[in-house]
């Protein structure tokens, strides 16, 4: 099955993002000197991306990647006798914590998607009240690596004539598959009406207008669904189609003339197939 | 004691190491040896740059055995001519025949 390589814009190919993430939370617990455990939590899912759009993890565009990342946190303890710390849980089991408790995390996701924070505040103070601030933030670097769409051209690379039926097929994780609904086709020789167009099936009758076209690349324009801009799906050669005449000997031709099969009097010179002659044999 | 055939061979496996031959034309001529039903072929012979006009005949080296050899010419591009007025098969026989 072949598959094409989506060029990304260059401001894009690599860059650094950084925002605050979940805000700011607050709470206060009241009492006197006791052993106390608080957590909050924050799902990632919700963290913006500056700089390009307020993207959120769980629907980065294809083949953003983090490559490195801070999860950094501010906070403000109120209190004597407590300390601070955070756990970040990603999806994969990774489990980073902080030991130091006040300052932050540098912390390299490998999938944003699901990374889950808890902070605890614990020990034995003293005092009315513990109040802390903490302030998530995550920043660092991100690729977005080049995604690959899978898809099948059924006659790529075969030879092809009018009236033909082109077919490309594909599946249906949008991830990895070409969605076809999404796609615009053309070719040098004329325009293409594709007749099914799916998500996972698009066909098209070779068009009149491409009688004897020779090597053609099929090309499919993005609408920005998957992506933008052109890529080319595969070649076929359009051969002649229906030629038809009287065959007439001319002295001196070097090639057959075919009426085209569009009826419109034009013709077309093709080659007399391999004109061979053989000796005679030699030996005993 | 066999009779010999009028070429002067008699069933023997000749090879057929050259071929020259007085060819104008346009394009490039292809040459290929066959034997009997063309059983055994060869297309090592290379080709010829053929030309309108030419003073000179073309000698192309061949490397095929059998005991008859055939010579086929042809052309494979459209508008591609040759007109051939002689053609010299050089052989030699090399063995007194297949193994019986």
């Amino acid at each position: 099955m072949p598959s094409f390589t989506i060029t990304i814009p260059t401001v894009l190919s690599q860059g650094s993002f950084t925002g605050p993430v979940g805000g700011l939370y607050t709470y206060a617990v009241n009492g006197g000197s006791t052993d106390f455990t608080q957590f909050m939590s924050q799902s990632a899912s919700d963290w913006n991306l500056s700089g390009i759009g307020h993207v959120t993890f769980d629907t980065l565009p294809p083949g953003f990647n983090i490559i490195a990342g801070t999860i950094s946190w501010d906070i403000t303890v109120i209190a004597t006798g407590a300390t601070s710390h955070f756990t970040i849980t990603d999806p994969n089991g990774n489990i980073a914590n902080d030991t130091t408790g006040l300052s932050g995390l540098t912390y390299a996701p490998t999938d944003c998607n699901g990374i889950f924070v808890t902070h605890a505040i614990c020990g034995n103070f003293f005092g009315d009240k513990i109040e802390m601030r903490a302030n998530l933030q995550i920043s660092g670097q991100y690729v977005i690596i080049p995604p690959f769409f899978d898809y099948d051209l059924e006659e790529d690379g075969e030879n092809v004539a009018v009236g033909d039926t082109i077919t490309i097929t594909s599946g249906t994780n949008p991830a990895t598959d070409l969605n076809l609904l999404h796609l615009t086709l053309s070719w040098p020789c004329g325009i293409i009406v594709p007749i099914t167009q799916t998500p996972t099936l698009l066909t098209f009758l070779v068009p009149e207008s491409c009688d004897d076209a020779g090597l053609m690349s099929l090309t499919a324009t993005g609408d920005g669904f998957q992506f933008s801009g052109p890529v080319v799906l595969g070649t076929m050669t359009v051969l002649l189609t229906n030629g038809s005449g009287i065959y007439r000997l001319v002295t001196g031709k070097r090639n057959d003339t075919y009426y085209r099969s569009q009826r419109d009097g034009t013709t077309i010179d093709i080659k007399i197939p391999n004109p061979t002659a053989k000796t005679g044999f030699v030996g005993g | 004691m066999a009779k010999s055939s009028s070429s002067g061979f008699n069933g023997e496996l000749v090879h057929l190491g050259v071929v020259r031959m007085r060819a104008i034309g346009s394009g490039a001529l292809l040459t290929d040896a066959h034997s009997l039903d063309e059983a055994s072929n060869s297309s090592v012979l290379p080709d010829i740059t053929l030309l309108a006009a030419t003073n000179r005949e073309p000698t192309i080296l061949a490397n095929f055995i059998d005991q008859r050899i055939q010579l086929e010419i042809r052309t494979g591009e459209i508008d591609e001519w040759y007109e051939i007025s002689k053609i010299v098969m050089f052989v030699r026989p090399t063995a007194t025949g297949y193994p019986q």
